[in-house]
């Protein structure tokens, strides 16, 4: 009963959930200060030092605010809605690995997926399902509320999340045809071992995907489920204490998992050419293990900090024109590419990657000339909505 | 595997469950409601416990077969309160967590995509849809038609039939040795690859089979779907267009505007 199939998973997952809600407790500290950073500001810098026990204040006002809950909501629901945002969250991370395999020391009997579940074949779907879950605490907190402004807000967001699955479903099939599969171990192998990161040949498809990314962990500029200025706080208004806390970890936690997707699938995860190549499974050392873990885990930090500069460089989109973005720009690109690459997969070698990237990248200067020449700057694509108004 | 033979005690079993059901049902009047549902749970949760019971080892592995029993259990006990629930939004609930165990199931019995399609599709987007619906159509609290169901006895009369067959038809299938569907993935309860022997014993019978071992378990589903089953998969995707294209011109029934869009 005690063997290693049952302890390495229990491990696995303390660490990885651990290690989540740490990194969403300094994230939040990461993004203040980014935020004041970008706005010629100071920041949090009081409590501890450079305010790093800030999120320990933080987390201890969560818990020992007071908890209230709005008269008319129905409360079944309406203390369920954040355990399912929470859990849908956390769970996403079952299939996403961490690092490479972890050498066999210590009596251990093989090399150690960096997976909690390492033998998922579907493992990107997996995290694309249960993902996809975390609408439900959105729609049903903002219906339990009993209040208009989280119901507008809940509608709002539900129909943006829903939305914007198809967009970045249809993105990765691209990367998912070059790799062959769609366990993110072989995802990464397939780069380690061409040596070309997939962003390199699947331009438009990460384009896609990053846009799609940003819409599905509802951040600026497609935090519309929010929208402080016209909907108090969106969904969430009516939540407070750690019920307001689990929504903010599970926005938090969203946007981390697509980081590590993004940097998994288009930045070749633990790859870095001369630094981290190539190697058999057995063959890992424990520095060419934690080296890579590190690798990992750095591009997922500095694309995050990508995610917080975007939010302070860009504004907000109008409702009419983040639906019709979605629908009448990404769906079409995520198509676009969805042919591209099929075609260059079959026609080419499955090793030509250069030609590869020739021809994707030719598709993308023709849909940006495409796009510059018939999207009129003045918001074409909402046109037609407005004329109904 | 299965022992539910089609006898008179098994019919007795399963008309419990049924009589349990019909008084689980809605009804509309608040007064008696209380005793009719606690009789009734009652009732569904001892027809349920027996036909379990009757169910010998399901799958090889313990663990796995107690994780089958907990998403059988909660998959029929939320299919039972979906429809008894006088909440349409609570309803929709119970029906994501039906889809949601029986994900689980194809999950447990190898059968990766389909879950993880279930919850797309179905828990991701269409239950989704549902509550959007729901939640827009009735502001004012429950209609009338939510807190009556319709034709209860009929319903129940029908799904107590069809449970019985449905068990009992299990049973002579499961005696039978003809599964040559079953046999393809009957190693693969937890493990991504089916085992090579059994792989090497569907190529046996099949000379030209498409299934690889060496290949993932997607891998193996998109040769069965797009080289053995071609023309099926084309006519649905078809099928789909034609729906789609329907659905524009229902929703646009001006054809100026549609040239205009």
């Amino acid at each position: 009963m005690f063997s290693q199939d049952w302890i390495e998973p229990l491990i696995k997952m303390a660490v990885v959930i651990g290690a989540i809600q740490g990194a969403v407790a300094y994230l939040v500290l990461a993004e203040r200060r980014a935020a004041a950073f970008f706005q010629d500001r100071v920041g949090p810098n009081r409590v501890g030092p450079f305010g790093l026990l800030q999120p320990i204040a933080d987390g201890l006002k969560f818990i020992l605010k007071e908890e209230l809950i709005p008269s008319g909501a129905h409360k079944p629901i309406f203390l369920l809605a954040p355990v399912m945002i929470l859990a849908s969250a956390t769970l996403a991370f079952a299939t996403v690995p961490v690092g490479y395999y972890f050498p066999a020391i210590l009596g251990l009997k093989a090399p150690i997926a960096m997976t909690i579940a390492p033998g998922m074949d579907i493992g990107l779907l997996f995290v694309l399902a249960v993902s996809s879950l975390g609408v439900y605490g959105v729609i049903l907190g903002g219906w339990a509320s009993n209040s208009k402004y989280s119901f507008l807000g809940g509608l709002r967001s539900s129909a943006q999340l829903v939305s914007y699955e198809l967009p970045l479903g249809l993105s990765l099939i691209g990367a998912i045809l070059l790799s062959g599969s769609l366990r993110m171990e072989t995802i990464m192998d397939a780069q380690a071992t061409s040596g070309w990161w997939w962003v390199m040949l699947q331009p438009l498809g990460f384009a896609v995907f990053l846009i799609s990314g940003f819409a599905e962990a509802a951040r600026l500029p497609f935090d519309l489920p929010e929208c402080e200025q016209e909907l108090v706080a969106g969904y969430h208004t009516e939540y407070t204490a750690m019920k307001f806390g689990m929504f903010a970890m599970a926005e938090y936690m969203h946007m981390i998992t697509v980081a590590f997707l993004a940097v998994i699938i288009y930045f070749g995860g633990w790859h870095l050419w001369y630094v981290a190549p190539y190697v058999e499974a057995d063959q890992v050392t424990l520095i060419g293990a934690l080296l890579r873990i590190g690798i990992l885990q750095g591009k997922v930090l500095v694309l995050v900090f990508f995610f917080m500069w975007v939010r302070w460089s860009f504004p907000r989109f109008r409702y009419d024109q983040l639906m019709s973005i979605g629908w009448k720009i990404m769906i079409p690109l995520g198509l676009v590419n969805l042919l591209a690459s099929a075609i260059s997969q079959e026609f080419l070698a499955q090793d030509a990657y250069l030609a590869k990237a020739v021809v994707s990248w030719a598709v993308l200067a023709a849909c940006f000339v495409y796009g510059m020449l018939n999207v009129n700057p003045q918001g074409a694509p909402s046109q037609h909505a407005l004329a109904k108004v | 595997m299965g022992e539910f033979e089609l006898t008179l005690s098994s019919l007795i079993v399963v008309v419990l469950g049924g009589l349990g059901v019909y008084l689980l049902l809605p009804r509309g009047t608040n007064s008696s409601d209380r005793a009719a549902r606690i009789v009734g749970s009652l009732l569904a949760t001892i027809s349920l416990v027996l036909i379990a019971s009757n169910f010998g080892d399901v799958l090889p592995n313990k663990t796995n077969e107690l994780t089958f029993y907990l998403l059988a259990a909660v998959s029929i006990i939320s299919a039972v309160l979906m429809i008894a629930s006088h909440n349409p939004v609570i309803s929709a609930l119970w029906f994501a967590l039906v889809l949601l165990s029986n994900s689980g199931l194809y999950l447990l019995q190898g059968a990766e995509f389909l879950s993880a399609a279930t919850i797309i599709i179905y828990a991701g987007a269409i239950i989704v849809t549902f509550l959007f619906v729901i939640m827009l159509a009735q502001p004012n609290g429950a209609a009338p038609y939510d807190l009556h169901s319709r034709e209860p006895l009929l319903s129940c009369t029908a799904g107590v039939i069809l449970a019985w067959t449905l068990l009992g038809t299990l049973h002579y299938a499961c005696t039978e040795e003809s599964k040559p569907l079953s046999q393809r993935h009957a190693g693969a309860s937890m493990a991504a690859l089916p085992s090579p022997a059994l792989v090497a014993k569907s190529l046996e019978a099949q000379p030209e089979s498409i299934i690889r071992a060496d290949k993932g378990h997607v891998d193996n589903l998109g040769r069965t779907l797009f080289l053995e089953h071609y023309v099926a998969v084309e006519v649905v995707g078809m099928l789909l267009l034609v729906a789609v294209v329907g659905a524009v011109l229902i929703v646009n029934r001006d054809p100026a505007k549609l040239t205009a869009a």
